[in-house]
């Protein structure tokens, strides 16, 4: 594929690419690829790799107040568009190159009908007329394999689901036939499922199209079942090249093989056997939302009645779809909004029988991780006032709460000197522990962790995940785990529970569900992890072994 | 697109600079506003020193007479120079401006966090400020200074009880989206308490549109106070605002156009100004309308 793909003509060229701060500092420096015709490269690296730099500089999307290209160039079928016009590079964008971005949710006008956007693109391209594009449009969406183009033709974008909004957009960019299609994290924000889906169209019609894809993700499982060559970055400089299998399976760059043995294996660890007792227990909890008036009075059930019991010193992982109830389940649990119906019992004591006053109290029992390490905490505090927030609320002494930040400042593996800091100043796997010292604060017995590691970085990911084992040796806190990614699930959790639409699935020990799942959708979950018969760290390290 | 501010690698110096040269760019997008307010503040305020006419002082021997070397703006019925009036009257123009916006901010930003965060008194309190909002804000200036008498409190109030549901709205569109914010949870489960959440975690987030919203007010607030001073039921007469030197002058109109005319000039330049700093400061402010170059 690779030899064939190196005779075929070369879309993109970038050479030498510099792309500065105003102070001059460099945030990409010296990176040359080439994208060929009908090939996939993948950009892969870490948040601040300078990866989605890249791509906004071939499309010229920078922010001019912030960063421009100093040096190098960028050639589109020989055309640099670095030196191009802004109007010669109107003329580019969308007819010769376009971009998919990650979030399919903003990549769209709410208030325009999905129709008339894309046939917006013709319009401003002058081509066709009317039921020339109209009928343009329906055939596209039929390729991107939209269920009922015409109704999602008149649809607003609100009416579609994530999946369906992202073929909306993979149409609108790939309409005119444009010889490059950059696509930055495209699947990041979607389920896994959908992610199959979405990839395999990609390739699809690429193969049809011939178009050249540039491919930038922080995911190696999508890498492997996508990538014809791939490019690693780091620090704005590129790590390594080359062919996807030869770079998966023996790395040459140190860097790259810590990242690809940072994937968390979809192998289960072996089961614990959990003796400690119940600290929280979920009997019946549902949540109904009622929506509209007497006469259209209609209601949704986000979470039918569900029970469940949490051990001390016990991971129990909630896996399911967005749209499943899991998250819903964690915030009634939280008491971040009130549940419908059910009982919640902390230590054998129900939380419905205490007074407002003891309500408040008891909620520091019970804390949460969110996912967003950026918006979890408020960006004009300091850290230590951030962490103090709680042990303030329950007036511990002033030298007490000092004490008590040091302590859990070093316990998530920071330095005491960084309470000083802003959030700003903070990486996101820096915030994440910061946010997770927070939770610890009040010595909390069930910790809620929401998609807590889902936003980070496979290196920063496998730390806190570390963390978060460690924390529950050393405390005995109980983790209610609820994630999207069954490789976080099969390394952390000691039981699962699988939800859907609302409802418990299937519940078990983590070996057992994962590898011998058996209700039909759990099958169908693991089905879609990307690259799941590929368990990363032993490829690389049977590697390693026979080259060194 | 704007990757920048949350990437780590990027040092806090760095982002100090990025955002010296924002503030260098509003400047220089926002010059003619800054400029000509800047030149109306010190009109007000170096007044004394800028003429050394007594705006009060009446001379029947010089009444209505045309611009002139001694006076720039001519004089008016009572034979009191118009440019000392016009310049004392920044004055009182500018400090009603001021005031108005400072209460109004003061007190919508209360109503607003309260009715944002309480969701039970939310319906209550926006179908009282839509009730105020139903009621033309220059009738209701007129009535308030008819049933309470012209002095400077109650012109301030009269222009302030319209604003507030403007501003009060404007903060609890903010406090609702906060409340689902991840901090703003973190903080509920920490079981921090009410008025600790709205104080720390809410309020500071309304200051920009804040700013915004408030130099709107001041325009406003500006043209309200003149226009009742123009229909006599502003300000004690004694005191010279640009609404009324032009309610005495439109009498002379045809004879004496400057007694309009340069209060109004005042008038006219000093709102635009606040208006294109309020939409500059919009643009600064809203992430939503940044614009690229």
């Amino acid at each position: 594929m690779t030899n064939e793909a190196n005779q075929r003509e070369i879309v993109l060229q970038v050479d030498g690419l510099t792309v500065s701060l105003h102070s001059g500092r460099e945030i990409v420096s010296d990176i040359s690829f080439n994208v060929h015709a009908g090939e996939t490269l993948c950009i892969v690296g870490e948040s601040g790799s300078g990866k989605s730099v890249t791509s906004f500089a071939v499309m010229q999307l920078l922010d001019p107040a912030a960063l421009r290209p100093t040096a190098g160039s960028i050639r589109l079928e020989g055309v640099d568009l670095l030196k191009a016009s802004s109007q010669e590079l109107r003329r580019l964008r969308a007819a010769r190159m376009s971009m998919i971005f990650q979030e399919p949710m903003t990549a769209l006008n709410p208030v325009e009908r999905i129709g008339k956007q894309v046939m917006e693109v013709l319009e401003i391209h002058r081509e066709g007329d009317h039921a020339g594009r109209r009928a343009r449009v329906l055939e596209m969406f039929q390729m991107v394999k939209l269920p009922d183009p015409e109704r999602v033709f008149n649809a607003y974008p609100h009416e579609l689901s994530g999946g369906q909004r992202q073929r909306v957009v993979i149409a609108m960019a790939l309409i005119l036939r444009p010889r490059l299609l950059i696509a930055d994290e495209p699947t990041t924000a979607l389920d896994v499922t959908t992610q199959a889906q979405i990839l395999r169209l990609i390739s699809e019609l690429q193969q049809e199209m011939g178009t050249a894809v540039l491919f930038i993700t922080h995911d190696f499982g999508v890498v492997h079942d996508i990538a014809d060559r791939i490019l690693v970055m780091n620090k704005g400089r590129v790590v390594e090249q080359g062919k996807s299998s030869d770079i998966l399976t023996s790395p040459t760059a140190d860097y790259t093989r810590r990242l690809i043995c940072a994937v968390p294996s979809l192998v289960p660890v072996p089961s614990r056997q959990l003796t400690g007792e119940g600290v929280l227990e979920v009997e019946g909890m549902a949540k109904r939302y009622v929506m509209g008036s007497f006469p259209r009075k209609r209601h949704f059930d986000a979470l039918h009645p569900t029970d469940l019991l949490l051990r001390e010193g016990e991971i129990l992982g909630v896996v399911g779809e967005s749209g499943s109830g899991k998250t819903t389940l964690a915030r009634c649990i939280a008491r971040l909004v009130p549940a419908s119906a059910g009982v919640v019992r902390l230590k054998g004591a129900s939380v419905e029988e205490l007074s407002s006053a003891e309500k408040r109290r008891s909620r520091k029992h019970v804390q949460i991780v969110f996912q967003d390490p950026y918006r979890s905490m408020n960006s004009r505090l300091k850290l230590r006032d951030i962490i103090a927030e709680g042990m303030v609320n329950f007036d511990f002494a002033p030298a007490e709460i000092e004490r008590r930040c040091n302590e859990l400042v070093q316990a998530v593996g920071l330095q005491p000197a960084m309470l000083d800091r802003y959030p700003h100043q903070l990486s996101g796997g820096q915030r994440q522990r910061i946010c997770i010292a927070r939770a610890l604060a009040l010595e909390p017995s069930v910790l809620i962790c929401d998609e807590a590691v889902s936003a980070l970085d496979v290196s920063v990911q496998e730390q806190v995940i570390k963390l978060l084992l460690d924390l529950r040796d050393r405390l005995g806190v109980a983790i209610l785990f609820i994630t999207h990614d069954l490789r976080v699930a099969a390394q952390l959790c000691d039981n699962v529970i699988v939800m859907r639409n609302g409802r418990v699935v299937e519940a078990g020990s983590a070996a057992d569900i994962l590898t011998h799942p058996r209700d039909e959708y759990t099958r169908y979950l693991i089905d879609a992890v990307p690259a799941r018969e590929w368990n990363f760290r032993e490829r690389v390290s049977g590697t390693i072994a026979t080259t060194g | 697109m704007n990757t920048l501010p949350h990437s780590p690698s990027v040092e806090s110096n760095e982002l100090r600079a990025i955002r010296m040269r924002r503030i260098a760019l509003f400047l220089h997008d926002n010059i003619f506003a800054i400029t000509v307010l800047a030149l109306v503040m010190l009109a007000g305020l170096l007044a004394p020193l800028l003429t050394s006419a007594d705006p009060d002082f009446i001379n029947p021997g010089m009444k209505l007479k045309p611009p002139s070397a001694e006076a720039l703006f001519g004089t008016d019925l009572l034979g009191r120079d118009v440019l000392a009036r016009v310049l004392y009257g920044t004055r009182a123009s500018l400090l009603v401006g001021l005031l108005v916006a400072l209460v109004a901010l003061v007190v919508g930003l209360l109503i607003g966090l309260v009715s944002g965060y309480f969701r039970s008194l939310d319906g209550v309190i926006m179908r009282v400020m839509d009730g105020i909002m139903a009621i033309p804000a220059i009738i209701l200036a007129v009535a308030l200074v008819a049933i309470m008498g012209a002095n400077f409190i109650t012109v301030v109030t009269a222009i302030v009880v319209p604003e507030v549901p403007r501003v009060a709205r404007l903060v609890r569109s903010v406090v609702l989206s906060l409340r689902s914010e991840p901090y703003v949870e973190a903080a509920v489960s920490l079981a921090t308490p009410t008025w600790r959440i709205l104080l720390r975690h809410m309020l500071p987030n309304t200051l920009a549109p804040l700013i915004v919203q408030g130099s709107f007010i001041v325009a406003s607030a500006i043209l309200t106070e003149s226009a009742l001073s123009f229909l006599g039921v502003g300000l004690p007469p004694e005191i010279p605002t640009w609404g009324n030197i032009m309610a005495e002058g439109r009498r002379f109109f045809q004879l004496l156009p400057g007694l309009v005319f340069f209060p109004g000039l005042f008038l006219s330049l000093t709102v635009l100004a606040i208006n294109l700093l309020g939409d500059g400061l919009r643009d600064r402010f809203d992430p939503k309308l940044i614009k690229r170059a």
